[in-house]
């Protein structure tokens, strides 16, 4: 179930605010920069650069991820240290490499504006201040869905809807060959647990690590969900892998001998097809429609 | 973009705190003002000033802030709370709280370092500018949801004798529940609240004594940057410290 809170309850008015707030640079401290400035609708709301540039020219810490159905992740960002949509938002707008600002500043100067001061009272009942603005965000990034691909058809409405080479891609794609679905699994693709995948044999970044301090979690980053793959490069926490091709060719390298490498991860062949029929598959995870259900 | 004279105010004052809840006004009551104070080696302690640490390094110490929490004074008859949680910046001088307590005589001070776990996990959106948890002290680490308990950044030199000021950096900045430690501190003589009176207590840290414990010293020059993805050494500095206070 999605993580909707009892204290911001999921209303129009909320939502309608949220997205307002989403697309308005004034929320970083040089009023260049908006949560759409990193997170493209387009894109599945992922930026297609592999750290983003925040307002100080600096690139971020790591890779924007996609937003679709985030409301179902049990814990944000890639390690996991932020326990809910409401405090996500506070860290994009304060971290220096993002938006390198003060919450409770963008609040005092957008509050008199439209359409932030008449959505604010109608959704939270007080002028637009930080608990407001946490709140609407949240909630508008809780309406990001995703299920509209030729895959969500063929599954749960058995509509012929992918092509042969994509059904013997899926079959890959689930087979204990490539094992993709061990971790990939679930309607959102992703059972939103950590993993190192022996990316690197010393990880820059330490991922899970940073947030609970045992070494075991050296390397660990959340599974990303797939959907929308096809449209979320450039690939991995630090957006190194420009291609689903490159993703493809490391898991069947079985990755690195890193300490903390998943046992999941063993080398594996794929022919030349079999690999074209397993991006093939990847792309029919593409939404159909739009996931933002906002007009 | 800041106010910068409200931050200004803050920073003349050096608090930012919550006084803990207290009772109403009564014939049996009197006031403390508890000065959290810095000092190295006896001194007032002065920001950005050249010191020499344990191992004859040059330090300059730029910023150190600093949360309380659960501040109590003891005495036979029970606790009395002084401050909930507070944010006290000594870079720019002593931080001082006002707090009514019921008269009596007390003999020592209990306190937190650092944000209280309960409080460590409350949402920072929640607090106003001016608030000690507010989002705006720039003392929340987003990534982890929870606030740094003390912020100890400056500058240091290997060579005890060097001349330039240019020079690399420390920055330890501790946090998580793990570092919350909790202390008590016996006043060197009773402290004695009168009713109607006003109290002065100081709790002193001894920033030269954040380098070193009996047990431990701590070479700047090698183990000099903590937020957040080093606990060991953030816990080796928070043991510093608490050591290094004391209560008068």
């Amino acid at each position: 179930m999605p993580s909707v809170r009892e204290d911001n309850p999921l209303t129009t008015a909320s939502v309608r605010l949220g997205k307002s707030l989403f697309f308005e640079k004034g929320l970083s401290r040089t009023g260049t920069l908006s949560c759409s400035g990193c997170h493209f609708s387009d894109r599945a709301f992922s930026d297609t650069l592999p750290r983003s540039f925040g307002v100080n020219g600096e690139q971020g810490m790591r890779n924007a991820p996609s937003l679709a159905n985030v409301a179902y992740h049990p814990a944000l960002f890639r390690d996991g240290g932020v326990p809910t949509l409401e405090l996500q938002v506070l860290a994009p707008i304060h971290d220096h490499l993002e938006m390198d600002h003060d919450i409770n500043f963008a609040a005092a100067a957008l509050r008199e504006q439209e359409p932030f001061a008449t959505l604010s009272q109608e959704a939270y009942g007080r002028p637009l201040d930080a608990y407001v603005i946490t709140r609407a965000i949240a909630n508008y990034e809780r309406t990001l869905l995703s299920g509209w691909s030729r895959y969500d058809r063929f599954v749960h409405l058995g509509e012929p809807a992918l092509t042969e080479q994509e059904l013997r891609g899926m079959d890959l794609f689930h087979s204990s060959t490539a094992g993709c679905a061990s971790c990939h699994s679930g309607q959102d693709l992703s059972d939103h647990a950590f993993y190192n995948i022996g990316q690197y044999l010393d990880y820059a970044d330490n991922g899970r690590e940073r947030i609970t301090q045992d070494p075991a979690d050296d390397g660990k980053f959340k599974v990303p969900t797939l959907r929308n793959i096809a449209l979320t490069a450039p690939y991995m926490h630090d957006g190194t892998m420009a291609t689903l091709g490159e993703v493809i060719d490391h898991f069947a390298s079985g990755g690195l001998p890193h300490p903390n490498k998943s046992p999941l991860l063993v080398p594996f062949t794929l022919s030349p097809t079999e690999r074209a029929d397993l991006i093939a598959f990847l792309t029919a995870l593409t939404d159909e429609r739009s996931i933002d259900q906002v007009p | 973009m800041y106010p910068k004279n409200l931050l200004y105010a803050y920073a003349l004052i050096g608090i930012c705190a919550l006084p803990a809840c207290h009772k109403g006004t009564s014939y049996g009551e009197g006031m403390v003002r508890l000065h959290v104070t810095g000092t190295w080696e006896g001194q007032p302690f002065q920001a950005s000033q050249e010191h020499h640490d344990v191992l004859n390094h040059r330090v300059f110490v730029d910023g150190l802030k600093l949360y309380l929490s659960d501040v109590q004074l003891k005495g036979p008859s029970g606790q009395e709370d002084l401050l909930e949680v507070g944010l006290f910046n000594l870079t720019v001088g002593e931080g001082v709280s006002l707090v009514k307590v019921p008269a009596g005589t007390y003999g020592s001070l209990l306190f937190g370092l650092g944000v209280r776990p309960d409080l460590n996990m409350s949402d920072p959106s929640q607090y106003a500018a001016g608030h000690p948890l507010s989002v705006s002290n720039g003392t929340y680490w987003t990534w982890a949801s929870g606030y740094r308990f003390v912020m100890f950044d400056g500058r240091f030199d290997t060579d005890p004798n060097g001349t330039g000021t240019v020079l690399p950096t420390f920055s330890i900045h501790s946090g998580k529940n793990d570092c919350y430690t909790t202390a008590e501190r016996l006043a060197p003589s009773p402290i004695h609240v009168e009713p109607g009176d006003t109290t002065d207590v100081y709790l002193n840290f001894a920033v030269d004594r954040f380098f070193y414990t009996q047990s431990d010293t701590i070479d700047i020059s090698t183990d000099n940057q903590s937020h957040g993805e080093n606990l060991t050494l953030a816990l080796r500095f928070t043991d510093c410290f608490v050591q290094s206070t004391t209560l008068h």
